[in-house]
This record gives structure tokens, sequence and C-alpha cells, in this order.
């Protein structure tokens, strides 16, 4: 099945991946760096001092008021997107399908922004790596990967992140997972901060995880874990469980924004071409 | 607390495959959910719920169980003692006589009175006997005392109306005696009060009589009288005479007479208020078959004493035997153009051949039981043997309404000897002299019989032109039974109707069906004659038709009685110690009901949060 629509793949082909902030890369790229460098996009004006280049004297500025002021360029830098898509088995199924075509969607429109994109299915530890590549030759190798990422495992974030190779330069952490693991939300958020890399959380959430089409005694048992939880489901109970739910994601969003990451919800009934093209832009994310 | 039927309790087994499909209900349904993070809350939540709350959810099985057992010790018929009165001896006396079919009831009296009786059957306690009679043409007993509430029901609603009048004094004697001896006992009589019957001197001892009344209107119209006569002009023609009456108020009315189906006549009358109104049809001699007469005025209430019927039978000399005779009497009985004389000398013919009616001036023969015959003089062989010697007397009283003594003065005839009768053999004295009675007349062995106290040829009747009077009332009279009439048989619904037959086997049919035929020593006896209408006898070859019509001021009176006086027998019920049994399986059977109601409400209510 292929992720993405060519339909679809056009339209993103004209976007770029916008950023936070300016994180300094590894390479010439076209991402602005907090260095100012030698791009052909005017950043600043400074006052000139000995020993800078004088290519870069403003001569206009120069001839209007008799100063020497040096123009200041971005530099621009590349940076490396890692899409962190969680592969455990609570993600199997519609939600899983649903961060491999966002992940593959943002991917494509990285690749096209000269970003080098690396890709790593996350379970308890790094189950898939597919190494950073640039441009969009290295699509079909990022489509394929994404594709034979299939769900199984137990959920420990923390410790598959622990577990990514280090990128030299800026990086953007892209995180997609339903976060439903037993270490809880916090930690891998923080040990993905603590990398350095700008952080976006999606956060993928089936609807029926909200309400499921369950009444009667039931015995729930965990995907992942096999544990089993019997309860009693009415409507009150579902009313319960409901508000639980709705409790919890305003929870992950609230520490997720304390943390300096960017939170953008998932739902899977929502199609990923609304998702990139109206709320990922609205939220910037997209340009 | 006791129980009538404890194999009702077995359904309480019921519980043990009740409770395990509950169980069996909650065994879970396993479901693979991604995570059971967000659900361990929910579980714990569950599992903390305080006691009240698992209570509520065992709730519908408790309920369940409970109205299973509630049911089952309904099924068992529990029984309690309670301190009360003893056991009550109830008699139902049902009004079943012909005013009750007034249709100023549910539709008519009868089924209000009925509905009524019902409802106290239903009130009866386990200990209360109760006992049902009918009063119709004659008190009968249709459910002895008992405790079976069902049979006293069934019996209650098998009761048919009557068009019969009835005595509602027989049928409170008949109660009342059937109840002596019994504690506690209350009559009820559900009637609309049997008109002017004197029920006040009823030997009421300790029972209490209690009145349910039947009825409430008073307006009707009524045919009170049918009478078919010979023409008085000509013998080849005949008369019918009807008398109606109108109770209550005042109405227009009238009187319609159809011969075999085809309305022949009509006579409209005003019809005052207690006034009788009599009317006369002319009938042409050869008319035979059935007349009726149907009576038609506003606002009538009563349909049974508005239709009357009389069976015509075709103009028939009577075959009179004379025995012993002297030639005054012969002659007299000649001139009767009604009567075909015979005469013989000994009393051997009068039975050897079937006559109408014999008449005899000396022994009467052995073997005359059920035939109709006249004994005229103290003569051995009489129903009232004589005794002592014959001394002259004179005639002191005599019943002026009876048929044989119509147009007949008796005051001025001289009786030159009279004997002193042994009793009355069975006879009513109709004619009372100085030493005793000087006529007497009645019905022996369904047969009707005469007797005269005194030798008419010692006394100066036979000059008289009372003489050949009586002997043409006699005539009449004796052979009004045996079914020669001109006039027409007709009796009063009720009354039983024979006659005289060599036929063994005989069959009846009435206007309800066929009705039973005694047939015993050489006579044919109807009994079942309740409905009013025509009924047809067939008597081996020969066939013979009678009507029985209603015919009664009593029933026609239908202004119904609200209070009954009774003079003795006052005294309330008063049951004392003792104690009686209460079945409780209706309360319970209700409480389930109702539990069944709240579980119910209990489920959707849950389904519905």
């Amino acid at each position: 099945m292929a992720l993405l629509s060519p339909e679809l793949l056009a339209r993103l082909t004209r976007l770029r991946l916008g950023s936070r902030r300016r994180v300094p890369g590894a390479g010439i790229g076209s991402r602005p760096s907090p260095r100012r460098g030698q791009s052909q996009e005017f950043a600043d004006h400074r006052p000139y001092v000995p020993g800078d280049d004088l290519r870069f004297l403003d001569w206009h500025v120069f001839a209007r008021l008799d100063a020497l002021w040096v123009k200041l360029f971005e530099e621009e830098t590349d940076r490396v997107v890692q899409l962190l898509v969680d592969r455990s088995a609570s993600m199997e199924g519609e939600k899983l399908d649903a961060a491999r075509r966002l992940a593959a969607a943002i991917g494509w429109i990285a690749l096209g922004n000269t970003d080098r994109v690396l890709l790593a299915g996350l379970e308890a530890r790094v189950a898939e790596y597919l190494p950073a590549g640039r441009s969009r030759r290295h699509a079909p190798a990022l489509f394929h990967a994404l594709e034979a990422l299939g769900a199984g495992g137990n959920t420990a974030l923390s410790d598959a992140i622990a577990a990514l190779p280090r990128q030299r330069g800026g990086s953007m952490a892209l995180l997609f997972t339903d976060l439903l693991s037993p270490e809880g939300h916090e930690a891998p958020l923080r040990r993905l901060v603590a990398t350095g890399a700008e952080v976006h959380l999606f956060h993928v959430v089936a609807p029926w995880e909200l309400r499921p089409e369950l009444r009667g005694e039931v015995m729930l048992v965990d995907s992942e874990t096999g544990e089993e939880v019997p309860v009693s489901l009415d409507d009150a109970a579902l009313d319960q469980h409901q508000a639980r739910v709705l409790a919890w994601l305003e929870d992950v969003e609230t520490t997720a924004r304390s943390l300096g990451v960017s939170y953008h919800r998932v739902s899977t009934a929502a199609p990923v071409e609304a998702l990139v093209l109206q709320t990922l832009r609205q939220q910037g994310l997209i340009l | 607390m006791s129980l009538l039927a404890p194999l009702g309790l077995l359904l309480g087994l019921l519980g043990i495959p009740l409770t395990a499909l509950y169980f069996l209900k909650v065994r879970r349904r396993r479901v693979r959910v991604p995570s059971t993070l967000l659900w361990a809350a929910q579980a714990r939540a569950q599992r903390s719920a305080t006691p009240f709350e698992r209570f509520q959810r065992k709730l519908l099985l408790l309920v369940q169980l409970l109205i299973l057992a509630l049911l089952a010790l309904a099924l068992g018929r529990p029984v309690g003692e309670e301190q009360r009165g003893a056991g009550r001896a109830v008699v139902l006396v049902l009004d079943r006589t012909a005013s009750m079919g007034a249709l100023d009831g549910s539709p008519t009296r009868l089924d209000a009175a009925r509905d009524q009786a019902l409802e106290l059957v239903g009130g009866l306690d386990l200990s209360d006997e109760a006992e049902l009679i009918t009063v119709g043409a004659a008190a009968v007993v249709e459910a002895p005392f008992t405790r079976d509430r069902a049979a006293l029901e069934a019996a209650l609603r098998q009761v048919e109306p009557s068009e019969a009048e009835g005595s509602l004094r027989e049928g409170l004697e008949l109660a009342l005696a059937l109840a002596q001896g019994r504690q506690g006992v209350e009559v009820h009589l559900f009637s609309d009060g049997g008109a002017d019957e004197p029920l006040d001197t009823l030997p009421a001892g300790a029972a209490a009589i209690r009145l349910h009344p039947a009825g409430r209107a008073s307006k009707n119209a009524a045919i009170l009288a049918l009478d078919l006569r010979a023409s008085p002009t000509s013998e080849l023609e005949r008369q019918l005479f009807v008398t109606v009456q109108q109770f209550g108020q005042a109405s227009q009315g009238e009187v319609e007479l159809y011969l075999n189906g085809q309305l022949a006549s009509v006579q409209a009358r005003a019809l005052p208020v207690d006034e009788p109104v009599s009317l006369v049809f002319a009938l042409a001699g050869e008319a035979q078959g059935e007349l009726r007469v149907v009576l038609r005025a506003d606002g009538d209430l009563l349909p049974a004493d508005d239709v009357a019927w009389a069976a015509l039978s075709p103009a028939r000399t009577r075959q009179v035997l004379l025995v012993g005779g002297d030639r005054l009497t012969a002659h007299a009985l000649a001139q009767d153009p009604r009567v075909r004389l015979h005469t013989a000398p000994s009393a051997d013919a009068a039975t050897a051949a079937p006559y109408d009616a014999t008449l005899f001036m000396g022994p009467v023969p052995p073997g005359m039981l059920g035939q109709s015959y006249a004994v005229l003089g103290p003569h051995p062989g009489a129903p009232a043997l004589p005794i002592g010697e014959p001394r002259p007397t004179a005639a002191l009283t005599w019943d002026r309404a009876h048929p044989l003594t119509r147009f007949v003065d008796w005051e001025p005839v001289v009786f030159g000897s009279a004997s002193a009768l042994d009793g009355t053999g069975g006879l009513v004295p109709v004619v009372q002299g100085l030493s005793g009675p000087l006529l007497l007349a009645g019905e022996l062995g369904g047969g009707r019989v005469l007797e005269l106290a005194f030798d008419p040829l010692r006394s100066d009747l036979p000059l008289r032109v009372g003489w050949p009077v009586f002997l043409y009332n006699a005539v009449g009279w004796l052979t009004e039974r045996a079914g020669v009439s001109a006039e027409g048989e007709m009796i009063r619904a009720g009354t039983p109707w024979s006659t005289a037959t060599t036929a063994q086997i005989a069959t009846a049919t009435g206007p309800g069906g066929e009705v039973p035929v005694v047939v015993e020593r050489g006579l044919a006896r109807v009994r079942d004659t309740e409905r009013a209408g025509i009924y047809t006898v067939a008597l081996g070859a020969q066939r013979r038709a009678f009507a029985a019509n209603t015919l009664s001021p009593r029933e026609s009176r239908i202004a119904p009685r609200t209070t009954l006086e009774i003079r003795a027998g006052e005294a309330a019920i008063s049951p004392t110690g003792g104690s009686s049994r209460r079945e409780w399986w209706r309360p319970l059977a209700w409480t389930a009901l109702a539990l069944l109601g709240v579980e119910w409400l209990v489920y959707h209510l849950r389904r519905r949060d």
C-alpha cells in the first residue's frame, strides 16, 4: 500500500518544514543558523570592525549615512530530521498507520528542503533504523522503511531514545507515539529534549480509545504486557473512562509544553492530508 | 401458617438455575486493547466501590430471587390462622322468578343479582360454608353447604331465569330449615323483593336475613289473564279473553293476536295504572293451532309477561260416563252440547274404556287413580269415606272463585242428609256445611276428583237450576285436565301438566327444546314448564299441546322491595371465639407483581444511565 498518493506528494513538494528555533547544522543546508553566514539571505547590519571582509560592507548605507556598516547574512545550515515512530504493540492498526503516513509526509517535505531525514522505529529498543539521508533520492528508502515498519513489542521509549545515535549539529526530533507506556509520558519526552533536538510530539489517539463500543462484564487484555483488567462497562463507567482519557491527554499536552515540546494531537479519524495541509501549517511546522 | 399446596414450593427450585445463569452472565468477555494503562483506574474504582454500590449491582438478582420466592410461596397457597369469628354459614337465596327478568339490571335484575352474589362468594373466608338456593317456580338447592367457592360460583353462573311465579317465602323457609343447627347463619336474599308476598312472619330464629335488592324501576305492562271459551251465542265460535294491566306509570298499549304466526287482530287501549283492562277477541270455531298474544307498551321493562300463548285444539266432544245415575242427571248432562254421554248401570265400565270424565252415583271401583271422576254422593270407594249416620245439614260457606261453584247458589239448597267424612281424602273442601264439607275437589294421582258428601237425590238441588249448572261446571272442570276442552289447554308457567294416556313412552318439546316427560301408571306428566310458551307432547301416535304462561300479578308488579322486614330473628351475626383461616396467595402474588415492576424499572434506569 502506498503511504501517500502521488497527488498528495505533488502538493507537498511545494512545502517546507519550519522550525521553532535556529539550530547550528553540521553542514551547509537551507536552514537558518544562529551563526551569521554567507548565504544569500540578508539578516542584519553591524558596525564595521577592522578585519571584517570588505565585501560585506554596505556601500549604500555608507553613501547615505557616511558610516561603515557590515551586512550580515543568514548562514544556511542543514539539519537532521529524526522521524521517531513508536512501533510498539499498542500502536498496532490505525494508529501505526496514521503515524507512518504522517511521518512519510513530513519526511518527504523535509527531504525537499535539503534536510537530512532519518527514521527510527521504537519500542523497548530501536527496532528499525534508517540512517539519515538527504534529498528526495532518499525518499524511496524512507517510504520503504516506513511501510516495512510493523507493530510489536513493548513500549519503553526512554530506553529506545537513549539508544538512538547522537546527531551532530541541529536536529529536529518528531516523535509519533500514543505514549501508552508503563513508564509514563514525561520520561521519554525529557530524554528526547535532553538530546538538544527540537522536539515535536505527535500524539496519536484513536477516537474509540476515548469511548470504546464495549458493554457489560469485560476482561481487558493489554496488547503489550498481556495484563488483564476486569471492568464492568456501562454508560456510567464509560463516561468515567472518557473523562480520565481526556484528563490524561490534557496532562500530556501540559507536560509537553512545559518541556518545550511542540504538541500535536493526531486523531486517526482525520486524514493525513488535512493534518499536513491544514493543522500543521496553522501550527507553523509546515510552511 | 400452613400450606394447602406444598408442591407449589418446588417452583422455588428455579432459583438455582437463575443464580447460575446470573453468574454465568458475569463471565467476562476477553477484549484485547492497546493498553490497559488508562483502564486500571477504572478497575480500581470499581473494586473500591462501596458495599452499597456492590449491593446495587446484585440488586437485580436479589429482586428476581425474591419474586421467585414469593411466587413459589403463593403457589403453595399458604393459609394463616386468624383470631376472628368462627366460620359462617352463609345461605345465598337467588330469586330467579319472572320479575327478575326485568331489564333494569345489568342487563336483567337476575344478572345484577348474580354479580352481587358472586362478589359475596369471592369475599368468603375459607372457613365459611355457603349454600345456594334458587327460587323459581319452586325453591331448589343448587349447591348444598360447601367451602368450595369454585363450585358455588359455577352453580351461580348456571342459574337461568324462570318465567314462572315463585315464592320467596318458600325459598327463605327452605334456607332457614337447611341452616338449622348451624352457628352464625347469614341468609342473603338476592331479589327484587317478590312484590307483596308477606315475609314478616318467617321463623328466622337467630339467623340474620339480608336483602340485596335488585332493580330500580316499576313501569311494566303485563298480560295477567288469558282465557279461551266457547262463545255463549254459538258453539262453533270461541272467544279469547285477555286482561292486561299497567304498573308503575300509565301508558298506551297494543294487544296483538297471532294465530299460527299470522297476525289475526290488533286492539289498542289506554292503560291506566293498576287498572285491569279486558279485551275480547272472537275466534272461528274451526281455528286451531298456536295462539300468541303480544302486548306492546311504551317503557315496558319485563318482556316475560308481554306474551301469552294458547294451544287452540279443535273442538271435540267430551266422552262422559255416568254410572248409576238417575234420569234427571242423565238428562241434564245430555243437554250439555259439549258432552257425549255414556251411561252404565255398574262401575265395571268405568275402568274398561277411557273416558274424559266419569260420574259415579254409586260405588266407585278401584283403579280410578289418575283419572278424572266425580263421586256424586257419599258412596263406597270415594276418596273421603263417609262415617256415621247421615244428617240434615245446610251450606255455610263456599269458595266462590272455584270453577265448580260458578253461578251456583248453595245457600238455599236443602240437604236432606249429609254424611260426615273421614278426613278429606286428599281433596280440598269447596263447599262447607254445618257438619263438615259438602263438596270436595282436588287432584289425585294426576286426575281431578270431586266428591259430594251428600246424596243429591236426598236434597232439592236437582230441582234447582243450580244442578245442571253444577254438572256443567263439573264436566268442564273434570275434563279441563284431559285436554278435550275447546277452550284450549293453558297452565301457569312452572306448574306441572299431566294427562291420562295408554302410551308407554312420551316425549315433549317446549319453547327451550326437549323437556322430560314421566309416564307412570297411565299418566303422562310434564314437570318442567318454567319457560312460557307452547309445549307439544307426543303420546304414542297421539299429539297434544298445551300453553304455559306467566300470568302472575305478583311477578308483573316489578316495583322492587328495598327493605325486608322480618319480625323474628333480627339478631346480628356475632360469631365469637375460634379462629379462621385466610389464604395469603393473593397478597403474595400482588407483591411479586409489584417487585417485577421495580425490577423492570431498575433495569431500565440503569440502561438509561
